[in-house]
């Protein structure tokens, strides 16, 4: 198996060999039982999953999908809310050799047909009674889809299609199929080639049917490595997967980012407690849509707007002498003595406690793509973080920095 | 429903024998008998003051009726107090809502399994060990049994009275479910809610009523008749203090009476939701 090798700048190097599960096993041998690779906010406790448990169950998960027919190249369509068990069934998917196709959760049911069946998938990882409704309605239409699998129980006491499975049942076939062969997911894994495709991503398909863009394990590889040398990440930062793992920003997170970073996802309760979940955890990376910074520019402005007049005047003050902190940053000037104590007071008078209220307390970098946002937002966060010691203030679109990916490797 | 067969239909939980309440001259309920079946979802219905919550009231024991007898699992509780009754297993909703409006949506639930806490107020005041380990414990049931099936998760540590109606009602019914009822009277769950918010209450009944975890037996007062034809096994009708019928829903709605005394025309029958 080919090696990928840490070069003297911390980078990993990687050979025409490296795929993305051959580094997940490096990653967990680094780790193993002494770091957490993700953390799940369930029953209103973070419950954490130690690289060790990830690959356990990454590991069961693909042999039992084996075990129910997927071989190579086959296709494994994944539908459901960002958690641990959505993660691993890809990362399983892709340990086989197949490829996987995230679906939007909120898809209809004429879409996720569509999808499924187009992509020639066998096998629907579905997260609750939800999703495997929609997996039952479009059976009869998708011949090539054998198997459903399920991991949420509740709500499915009367469900009993043949075609359902609990993500528990596949993960003892797969102990049941490991203890038969145990050198069986070592070599399924090394067949890997990094110019092997890995994941589809299906097009929004505004002008026609959708379209499924493929991409290889370079790609996505080079995805991460490409954002890692512009803002270095560390391995105890902490990043929160909130944003549907359909969209390719949160595949090169929570895939590509996290095995080389090897940083800590975490994985908010449910979808109405994200900003909730993400002011607990207080991420110091966060990649996101213009839309979800812009509505927490939008609360602000709210908050502001019931505010008594004292606080009203300190935070117009504090917005001002932020702003011009940020203006001399851009411009690469030193910022006058008086400027700078102005900003530290304007930093523990109100930035401080609005970073903390948005979850942003100790964000190093906040990444957005896709579309601009509107300049407003801009002209709120920017002079918040340029009063903080932490953040850069400054606002990149990785879309522009590294999703058009180089095929070179270095 | 797959699930009703494979019950044990035929055990009769609760009993309502003859009784009879009268407030001053007005007889709100006339030598009414209910019985109530392990693990049905039963439900009285009938015109606006016909005794359907007087009748809760009195299974409940915030009502003593003045003739007739009431038996629970074979045993007369018509002299014990509600606190008594809360003890044995019978759990309730209101019609308005009786949250501690002051109070979190976890202090609320958590007041509904006091029943359950061992340890007293002298516990309380070392609180470690002991105390701090059962607090634990009904912690974890709250958070596993209730929470996560009434999906209240994002309001848990929210105060209830800023909380809007639907989800008040779904947190009075997550008290209830603390007591961990063998029998749960539901006293119009429905009423002020919207279409999807009836469609969640529905879905949460029969959960309760269904999951392994629960098999609660229901009794539910409910005016939407969508709602109660769907769901329940039996239905009881009452008119002004007297029962008129009883019988699977398919039979009341053929029945002349209630279509005269209750529901007027047969077409008016799902007239509320459909």
């Amino acid at each position: 198996m080919a090696r990928a090798h840490r070069g003297p700048s911390q980078e990993i190097i990687f050979t025409p060999e490296m795929t993305i599960p051959k580094l997940f096993l490096q990653t967990v041998k680094k780790y193993g039982h002494k770091k957490v690779a993700m953390r799940e906010k369930e029953f209103g406790i973070w419950r954490p999953i130690t690289w060790q448990d990830y690959y356990e169950n990454v590991k069961a998960l693909a042999l039992g999908m084996v075990s129910l027919g997927l071989k190579r190249d086959d296709k494994v369509a994944l539908i459901g809310d960002n958690r641990p068990e959505g993660l691993w069934a890809e990362m399983a998917a892709l340990c086989v050799g197949a490829q996987a196709i995230w679906i939007y959760q909120d898809c209809l049911i004429d879409e996720v047909q569509y999808i499924v069946d187009h992509s020639d998938a066998k096998i629907l990882v579905c997260e609750g009674q939800e999703e495997v409704d929609k997996a039952l309605t479009i059976k009869d239409r998708c011949p090539k889809l054998q198997k459903a699998i399920w991991d949420d129980p509740k709500g499915m006491r009367n469900y009993d299609d043949p075609i359902l499975i609990p993500l528990k049942e596949v993960q003892a076939l797969g102990r049941e199929l490991e203890a038969r062969d145990p050198g069986l997911f070592d070599h399924l894994v090394e067949q890997g080639r990094g110019d092997d495709v890995t994941l589809l991503f299906y097009t929004s398909g505004t002008t026609s049917a959708p379209k499924g863009a493929l991409l290889t394990h370079s790609n996505m590889l080079h995805m991460g490595k490409n954002l890692n040398r512009v803002d270095p990440n560390y391995e105890d930062d902490d990043f929160v997967s909130f944003l549907p793992f359909a969209w390719i920003g949160e595949q090169m997170m929570s895939i590509s980012l996290e095995l080389q970073a090897g940083f800590t996802i975490n994985f908010p309760e449910e979808p109405e407690t994200i900003l909730e979940n993400i002011r607990e955890i207080g991420p110091q990376v966060m990649f996101s849509s213009a839309r979800f910074y812009e509505q927490m520019v939008r609360t602000l402005q709210v908050k502001y707007a019931d505010a008594s007049f004292l606080k009203k005047r300190m935070y117009e003050w504090a917005l001002d002498v932020g702003g011009r902190l940020a203006d001399l940053k851009f411009a690469k000037k030193q910022a006058p003595l008086w400027l700078r104590a102005a900003g530290w007071l304007a930093d523990i008078t109100v930035h401080r406690a609005l970073r903390d209220h948005l979850g942003l307390s100790r964000i190093r970098n906040a990444y957005t793509g896709g579309r601009l946002w509107a300049p407003i937002t801009s002209a709120i966060f920017t002079p918040s973080a340029s009063t903080s010691s932490k953040s850069t203030g400054r606002r990149r679109s990785p879309a522009s920095l590294s999703s058009i990916v180089p095929m070179t490797s270095s | 429903m797959a699930a009703t067969e494979e019950r044990v239909a035929d055990q009769i939980q609760l009993t309502v024998d003859n009784i009879h309440m009268a407030f001053g001259g007005v007889a709100a309920l006339v030598d009414v008998s209910l019985e109530v079946y392990k693990g049905e979802i039963f439900s009285i219905i009938g015109p606006n003051g016909a005794g359907k919550t007087v009748s809760l009231n009195c299974i409940n024991g915030l009502y003593r009726p003045q003739r007739g007898k009431i038996f629970f699992e074979g045993q007369d509780i018509t002299h014990l107090r509600p606190y008594q009754r809360a003890s044995l297993g019978i759990s309730r909703t209101f019609q308005k809502i009786e949250l501690f409006q002051g109070m979190t949506v976890l202090d609320n639930i958590r007041l509904g399994r006091h029943m359950h806490m061992k340890t007293g107020l002298l516990d309380g005041m070392i609180y470690l060990g002991r105390t701090a380990k059962e607090e634990i414990r009904h912690r974890a049931f709250i958070e596993e049994e209730i929470i996560d099936l009434l999906e209240i998760t994002h309001i848990r540590n929210k105060v209830v009275g800023m909380l809007p109606y639907g989800l008040q009602k779904r947190v009075e019914l997550g008290r209830a479910l603390a007591l961990e009822p063998k029998v749960i009277l539901l006293d119009e769950p429905m009423a002020g809610l919207n279409l999807e918010e009836v469609e969640d209450m529905a879905r949460f009944i029969l959960d309760v009523n269904e999951e392994k975890r629960w098999q609660v037996t229901c009794v539910l007062v409910e005016h939407d008749m969508g709602v109660v034809m769907d769901i329940s096994e039996r239905v009881a009708v009452l008119n002004f203090g007297e029962k008129i019928a009883e019988g699977t829903p398919a039979e009341v709605q053929d029945n002349p009476r209630v279509i005269q005394a209750y529901l007027g025309e047969v077409e008016e029958l799902y007239v509320t939701r459909r």
